[in-house]
């Protein structure tokens, strides 16, 4: 699905990132790990079309990307719901665009509020909804897209513990529901264990290491000692060539 | 909705009340006929309205509304052409910069030269003096439009013409809504001035006329009229804010609550 070669970015005289080379299969989830300013986000947008690389090849579905592409969906970690627009409204502008006729719309946006549980905030804006409420608004806008490509952010990085796990299992039931290829970008370790199928960790704009997790999709996953296992491996393949850890 | 207009109304009642109470000790106070007794006022105001101040008063907000309206309509197009488009920007916001401190109203003559003694003066008065806050402050509202909301608009695949619907405009219509505030009050302070010149009509030159004839009561009524004016213009735009500004209004709301 997500076959790049070689991507080299620069922000000005700055390298964000460095001759970066991986594949995502079809209808796989993927987890981007790594510290602060590796440039996570900044291969997200590249992949989601927004940032243009220096060099380098990306396709998406066989396709090189060039600029958006439509069936790609994007959250951003601060969710980029537009506070001027209710719930209803955020969700609804992305089919709106698209040229949907106002009937379809309705029914799309009736049933996605369903399934995330959010009906009852339709008619709020974003800014009176908490952060775990704001991100299934957003997992909403995108999902009524109906992607082939989910490209997630920090999905989770604002919210409480709670919230948290309860997203994570959202995003592992969603995924079960509507098969897609899931790509995210997380500061945690038992995220990218718990909801990527590929680990992919960075450092300082290059790919170290990447791992297979066969034990993805287990919801019990937490209580089990596999869990530990691979986020202990994942914690030392991320340390390993610091000199101060 | 109706909740935020009845709102309005509480605080236009309270807001009135405490002007009189002011007015009328400061009559007491005083004891000079520079102020005279508010309730006379107001009877004089009620008797001169339908004949005599209306149709100044109508004059007058003719003129507002034509600079107000050539204000905005230019001056937002302006600002989020420079605030989009950064070549722009370097061309355009020196000469902005250079002409804003500059005291456009003295050169009301130079106005009434060029574009005669009419209303035609009048208005690009005003607008000369209204424009640049507006620019300025379309441009910088968007400029501070996260980047971020950007990118989701994009990936969302709007182009620019729905960039502009569902996140510019949203996004700097509060700011347009305080610089509207702002012109109405500029514009009414320049009007009286410039309505001192040749013309026998507006309030300005009601007021002043009155002045001239040591008629204080009257012209304390076109004072009223002017303020009713006014008044009125900032009631307007307090619902017009109500209407396209809601987000922000239950932003506000939920502030004032925690
Ligand atoms: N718009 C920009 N202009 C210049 N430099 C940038 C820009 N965006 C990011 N960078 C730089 O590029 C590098 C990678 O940034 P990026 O945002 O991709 O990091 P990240 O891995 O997502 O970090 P974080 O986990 O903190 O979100 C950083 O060093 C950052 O300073
Ligand atoms: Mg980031």
């Amino acid at each position: 699905m997500i076959d790049v070669k070689n991507l080299t970015v620069y922000y000005g005289s700055e390298r964000a990132l460095d001759d970066v080379s991986f594949t995502i299969e079809k209808n796989t989830t993927c987890a981007i790990i790594g510290p602060s300013g590796c440039g996570k986000t900044t291969l997200l947008y590249c992949l989601a079309g927004l940032l243009a690389p220096l060099s380098g090849n990306m396709t998406v579905g066989g396709q090189p990307i060039s600029g958006i592409r439509l069936d790609t969906a994007l959250i951003l970690q601060d969710y980029g719901l537009f506070p001027w627009k209710t719930v209803w409204k955020n969700i609804s502008l992305g089919l709106q665009v698209r040229g949907l006729d106002k009937a379809k719309e309705n029914q799309i946006v009736e049933s996605i509020l369903r399934e995330l549980g959010i009906e009852k905030y339709k008619k709020k804006y974003p800014m009176e909804l908490s952060g775990g409420q704001k991100q299934r608004v957003a997992i909403a806008r995108s999902l009524a897209l109906k992607p082939d490509l989910l490209l997630m952010d920090e999905p989770s990085s604002a919210l409480d513990a709670i919230t948290k796990e309860h997203l994570q299992n959202l995003i592992v039931k969603l995924y079960k529901a509507h098969p897609m290829t899931i790509m995210m970008v997380t500061h945690s370790i038992e995220e990218a264990v718990f909801l990527g199928q590929k680990i992919v960790i960075m450092d300082e704009g290059k790919i170290k290491m990447i791992l297979d997790n066969p034990h993805f999709g287990d919801e019990d996953l937490r209580n089990k000692q596999e869990f530990y296992n691979i986020c202990l491996k994942v914690r030392q393949y991320m340390n390993s060539g610091d000199q101060d850890e | 909705m109706n909740k935020h207009i009845s709102r309005l109304k509480l605080d236009t009642v309270y807001g009135l009340l405490i002007l009189l109470v002011l007015w009328e000790l400061l009559h007491l106070l005083i004891q000079s006929t520079v102020i005279p007794e508010p309730f006379m006022v107001i009877k004089r105001f009620v008797n001169l309205l339908p004949g005599t101040l209306m149709s100044h008063m109508l004059a007058s907000l003719v003129r507002i509304i034509g600079a107000i309206g050539i204000s905005i309509v230019s001056g937002v197009a302006l600002g989020l052409f420079t605030g989009v488009n950064d070549k722009a920007d370097k061309l355009i916001s020196p000469i902005i910069y250079v002409l804003y401190p500059v005291p456009k109203i003295a050169f009301l003559p130079v106005f009434m030269i060029l574009f005669g003694l009419g209303d035609t003066s009048k208005i690009l008065i005003v607008t000369a003096i209204i424009v640049f806050q507006i620019i300025v402050t379309t441009r910088d509202g968007v400029r501070e439009i996260p980047k971020g909301m950007f990118y989701s608009a994009r990936s969302l695949g709007m182009n620019k013409l729905e960039l502009y619907r569902h996140l510019i405009i949203p996004a700097i219509m509060p700011k347009i809504i305080t610089s509207l505030r702002i012109s109405i009050g500029t514009s009414i302070a320049v009007l009286f001035f410039s309505e001192n010149y040749a013309t026998r009509y507006g309030i300005g030159y009601f007021i002043m006329n009155c002045w001239t004839f040591i008629n204080y009561v009257d012209m304390y009524a076109g004072i009223l009229g002017l303020s009713l004016l006014g008044y009125v213009l900032f009631k307007v735009v307090d619902y017009a804010e109500v209407k396209l500004c809601r987000w922000v209004m239950i932003a506000k709301e939920g502030t004032r609550n925690a």
